[in-house]
């Protein structure tokens, strides 16, 4: 990508658009954005199951994949703009509200995943070959934040564990780790001493493998934003937010526990499990409500997000106020 | 500092009410902000929190300018911001209240178990409400009958806006994310706070006091004695 900036000649002042004619432009597109997003919302339909899946062992919760507009508990997906207007990504800044902004030049392709660790196949992955192979499909998933608020997102994507087989982790992988791109350029935010890039999070194989947990590479029909993680990111929808890492340059099986970003920041507050909980205190804020964006006031937060029946298995015997 | 000397002794009273009216009516142009910003044009999904945060913000802003008209006369001879300490004081309580009001009522919908629970199990909460609690007898004795009736009590009283400073910079730091004793995260504006709250407060410590006084009058009468130096201090 580098590269490809270097020999990209350098573009002449007299074609760089005036400031206001940009700003009304992004204006424009913003309100393009929310009708595209209406749109896309009034051509989903429950004929949408016509994506072919392949078997997994436990079976994916039907109402997940309904495209219906809503997620199986009813509640309305969040707009396009909500989602593409507000969202944490460190990397470019820490303020929720300047993000798509810092990240509308973000390049995205090329782009190769570079796979290592306990697997049977490592190696460079193209991310255009990995969307070629493996079909995406509409997962409507709430996306709950450790700060307190949540969405529901209509995100496209395929199940990690369709890729991890591929892959073939050996007998002694345990963990998955993954790591985001690092480029001071492109990430202002990686020029903070406050945080160890690049950004890393992890999962035990067991979560990997979930049904539940998948690598996105759209939202609402559409490819990813670069805000939201492009061109693609992992969605873990029973684990708060920050786990659920973006623009994903690295993937490794490993033996013990791959150290995470916000754990080795402040191990006291993120804990390397960080499923949804409410009944773990976090010192800032309530994980026992929730403010859903668009909604006044606040609901309750659910065990593991609402997912409770799908991954509780997955922690039986773990006292989850120790392992939070 | 030629403003702290006007020729004329008669306007000093007026401008100090000038500056006054001045004052007080920009400390209403936040709130004009957060009506504005929640109301008519959200700046963000979710204006909630930017009201929150806002309310807050402004709140230990006028806490510090509040606590910062006591120094400006003594140290800087400024005279006129005697008159700026009660208003900055009370618009400190009032966006305080705001603050609280946002928090419990927008967005806690005055749910009393939730935000009982919230305010018990977070150390940012209890401080934050400390401060207010603190605030609020000092804002019922800030009128000028309460305060003759009280006498030299009065002056003992307010001195617990001090600590409500120190519990406000906390609370501000301890909201945000990083460690202010490190510096790490986002704690560049909740450490500046605090320091400022710091300072404030030693300075109005005696003994710091007579020191700057003590150096004062010392550089004041080398200069008389050496009249070449008093090219440097002009």
């Amino acid at each position: 990508m580098k590269n490809k900036r270097i020999l990209t000649p350098p573009i002449p002042s007299s074609e760089i658009t005036p400031e206001n004619v940009y700003l009304n432009r992004r204006r424009f597109m913003k309100m393009a954005g929310a009708l595209a997003a209406g749109a896309a919302l009034a051509a989903c339909s429950p004929e949408f199951s016509w994506i072919e899946k392949t078997p997994t062992p436990i079976p994916t919760p039907e109402g997940l994949k309904t495209g219906a507009g809503v997620d199986e508990l009813g509640d309305p997906v969040n707009t396009y703009e909500e989602i593409t207007t507000y969202n944490n990504f460190y990397e470019f800044s820490v303020d929720k509200v300047a993000v798509a902004r810092l990240a509308s030049n973000f390049q995205t392709s090329p782009w190769q995943i570079e796979v290592g660790g306990l697997v049977n196949k490592p190696g460079t992955y193209d991310v255009a070959d990995i969307l070629k192979k493996y079909p995406t499909e509409e997962r409507i998933y709430r996306m709950r934040c450790v700060e307190g608020w949540s969405m529901v997102i209509p995100w496209q994507g395929f199940e990690l564990s369709e890729f991890l087989k591929d892959i073939e982790p050996q007998a002694s992988a345990k963990y998955v780790e993954f790591v985001t791109l690092m480029d001071r350029e492109q990430f202002p935010g990686q020029s903070s001493p406050s945080y160890p890039w690049p950004y890393t999070e992890g999962l035990r194989l067991d979560e990997a493998m979930h049904p539940l947990t998948i690598l996105a590479t759209g939202l609402y029909g559409k490819p990813m934003p670069p805000q939201g993680g492009a061109p693609i990111r992992l969605v873990v929808p029973w684990k708060y937010g920050f786990k659920s890492i973006k623009s994903i340059v690295r993937i490794n099986l490993t033996e013990t526990e791959p150290p995470t970003l916000w754990s080795s920041v402040a191990p006291h507050e993120y804990g390397f499990y960080a499923n949804v909980n409410p009944q773990v205190n976090h010192p800032r804020w309530s994980q026992r409500s929730e403010r859903r964006i668009g909604e006044d006031g606040r609901r309750e937060t659910l065990m593991f997000n609402g997912y409770e029946a799908d991954v509780a298995n997955l922690y039986s015997g773990m006292d989850l106020n120790k392992y939070y | 500092m030629t403003t702290t000397r006007p020729a004329d002794p008669q306007s000093r009273p007026r401008r100090a009410a000038v500056i006054r009216t001045v004052v007080v009516a920009a400390s209403w142009l936040p709130m004009l902000w957060l009506a504005a910003t929640y109301f008519l044009f959200p700046l963000s999904p979710d204006p909630i929190q930017y009201a929150e945060r806002f309310s807050g913000q402004v709140a230990i802003i006028m806490l510090i300018g509040s606590l910062a008209c006591t120094p400006l006369v003594t140290y800087l001879q400024f005279r006129d911001a005697s008159a700026l300490r009660k208003p900055l004081g009370l618009f400190a309580f009032f966006y305080s209240s705001i603050h609280f009001l946002i928090y419990s009522g927008l967005d806690f919908a005055f749910d009393m178990q939730f935000l009982a629970d919230e305010v018990f199990s977070k150390a940012y909460l209890l401080v934050g409400t400390l401060a207010l609690v603190f605030l609020l007898p000092l804002a019922a004795t800030s009128f000028k009958p309460v305060k003759k009736s009280m006498g030299r009590k009065w002056k003992r009283l307010h001195m617990l806006v001090y600590p409500t400073g120190i519990l406000a910079a906390l609370h501000y730091s301890w909201a945000k994310k990083g460690n202010l004793l490190t510096l790490s995260g986002e704690q560049f504006l909740p450490a500046l706070a605090a320091l400022t709250v710091i300072l404030l407060l030693a300075l109005r410590l005696p003994f710091v006091r007579q020191t700057f006084q003590r150096m004062k009058t010392r550089q004041v009468s080398h200069a008389q004695a050496e009249p070449g130096n008093q090219a440097d201090l002009a």
